[in-house]
């Protein structure tokens, strides 16, 4: 929690949430299989042990796999009314990162394989509790060069 | 050890059954498997009740209708994987002597539209519309298109396919033949998988009575012995509904990580099975099972379904009673809706969609949070 916000989860961001540009995912990184993995974790998800590093992740990466949500999700859900279209991707974040899933902020015909995207962490909704902003996160493509 | 073998098989059409309860539903199922094995409740030892969304204790609650015998029945729950968790625990049971004739059966009660997504995700994922469960298949399709040039026409045949097969099938939700233009003209719900790629969930209940094969002959005299049930929950990543975090990693899938311990244990190779049910949520999720579980090599699904293999009347079928896509998926029933079909296969009792000769079948599931397994049955008479 930084001053009215909080991150979607806990463990899942890191930098000053007051500053939206400093932020970034976070996870874990296992020292003994070298996996990074979305989020603080307890133990490796994937081999078990508990000897990892908390680290913050790349804000660059590039899409994996995606596809376009032609209909809104299921309520309860915090996104803009009328729904559009939306790209969601598989994204390997850069320097050894996780492959996390993230929408994409994009015409649904510009998201292809291989793109290049940067984070964009923003306020997706009210936490009902506590009154507080709670910061989530997306992707834009790159413009090309 | 001693072989457990099912001798009563019983199933509700799967579809929309708004003004029947629960308990009337697994009670339907429950009463065709023990006409089906000439046997009465009163003979079962133990039972396992398969359900996800239906309430705690739905087994319990059956009792009130089929009478209180006195016996153990707990509720299994294991996603779309809860009717294996189930017979698997029905067959370990009789296999190891603890009883000799035990009732596995699964109950669905889930209604029209979207499943509730909070079941299945957290909070956040759910503000975020993280929560369509066919986006999950529709990323893993895409990579495989992109790696294996696997098409949409590919994926709109194993619809056509599952829709040619439910309308052949009673019991199944969807009867209507389609085309593969009409399948690709459906709706796009989550690219490249359209409306009807898509399965439904329904309500149905299904049910299998399993017997030490010693006993076999009093009931029915058509044993199907359970050659194998594996179950397990998928190693990292999970690839599917539900997972936020993906990276890959050099395990085996689930798929066919249970997919071998299977044909380890029955002994049978997938070269062996006459006849398959899989769990086809998606048109593209049965082509990546024909390369999962060892059908044919990886990237070379679509070359299966163009030749015709996976048809009716081809070298190995495919989800002939219409598969999850046609024949629709009561998510607690489901694997027992798998095992009726490929239990009259074997029997020669599938009428129209009848796999001339089917002699071995492999039933297999995948559910949410990695749930996964394969039942092998063979024929025992």
């Amino acid at each position: 929690m930084s001053g009215d916000r909080m991150a979607f989860r806990d463990g899942f961001l890191s930098g000053d949430l007051a500053k939206l540009g400093d932020v970034r995912l976070a996870g874990s990184r296992c020292r003994a299989c070298g996996i990074a993995l979305f989020g603080r974790r307890l133990r490796c998800e994937n081999c078990s042990s508990p000897a990892l590093d908390h680290v913050s992740f790349a804000d660059t990466g590039s899409i994996h796999s995606y596809t376009v949500q032609r209909y809104p999700p299921p309520q309860p859900n915090a996104c803009p009314e009328p729904w559009l279209p939306r790209p969601l991707a598989w994204i390997d974040l850069d320097d050894c990162g996780p492959r996390i899933l993230g929408p994409i902020r994009c015409n649904p015909d510009d998201a292809e394989i291989g793109g290049r995207v940067h984070l964009v962490c923003g306020v997706g909704w009210i936490d009902q509790a506590s009154g507080a902003e709670v910061i989530d996160y997306a992707f834009e493509m790159d413009k090309r060069i | 050890m001693s072989k457990a073998v099912i001798v009563g098989v019983g199933m509700t059409a799967f579809g929309r059954h708004p003004t029947t309860h629960f308990t009337h539903l697994a009670a339907q199922a429950i009463e065709e498997a023990l006409v089906d094995a000439d046997m009465d409740f009163t003979e079962i030892q133990q039972a396992f009740c398969s359900r996800v969304y239906l309430p705690s204790s739905t087994g319990a609650r059956v009792f009130e209708v089929m009478g209180r015998t006195g016996i153990s029945c707990p509720d299994v729950e294991g996603a779309c994987g809860a009717a294996l968790a189930g017979v698997r625990q029905a067959k370990l049971m009789v296999e190891s002597g603890q009883v000799d004739i035990a009732l596995a059966f699964g109950v669905e009660k889930i209604g029209k539209g979207f499943m509730p997504p909070t079941i299945l995700y957290d909070d956040w994922q759910c503000q975020m519309g993280l929560t369509q469960n066919p986006q999950y298949w529709a990323l893993n399709a895409r990579r495989h298109m992109h790696d294996h040039g696997t098409t949409a026409m590919h994926m709109a045949k194993v619809a056509a396919k599952a829709k040619r097969n439910g309308a052949l099938n009673p019991k199944a939700f969807f009867r209507k033949p389609m085309t593969v233009e009409e399948i690709l003209a459906s709706p796009m719900v989550n690219d490249p998988l359209t409306l009807y790629m898509l399965c439904s969930p329904v309500d149905g209940a299904a049910a299998a009575i399993v017997v030490n094969e010693k006993l076999a002959h009093r009931f029915g005299g058509r044993p199907i012995e359970i050659a194998a049930c594996e179950h397990a929950i998928s190693r990292y990543p999970l690839l599917n509904a539900s997972s936020f975090c993906t990276t890959p990693t050099d395990h085996p899938s689930v798929y066919r990580m249970t997919a071998e311990q299977a044909y380890a244990r029955a002994g049978i190779g997938p070269e062996d099975i006459d006849v398959v049910e899989v769990q086809d949520n998606d048109a593209f999720s049965e082509l990546e099972y024909y390369e999962e579980l060892g059908f044919c090599p990886r990237g070379e699904a679509g070359r299966m379904i163009d030749d015709g293999v996976t048809e009716l009347g081809g070298r190995m079928p495919v989800n002939p009673g219409g598969g999850l896509q046609a024949r629709g998926e009561p998510l607690g029933a489901s694997h027992l809706g798998q095992i009726y079909e490929i239990v009259k296969q074997l029997r020669g009792e599938a009428e129209q969609r009848q796999v001339e000769g089917a002699r071995t079948g492999l039933a297999q599931v995948f559910g949410a949070f990695g749930h996964c397994g394969v039942t092998m049955l063979k024929r025992a008479y």
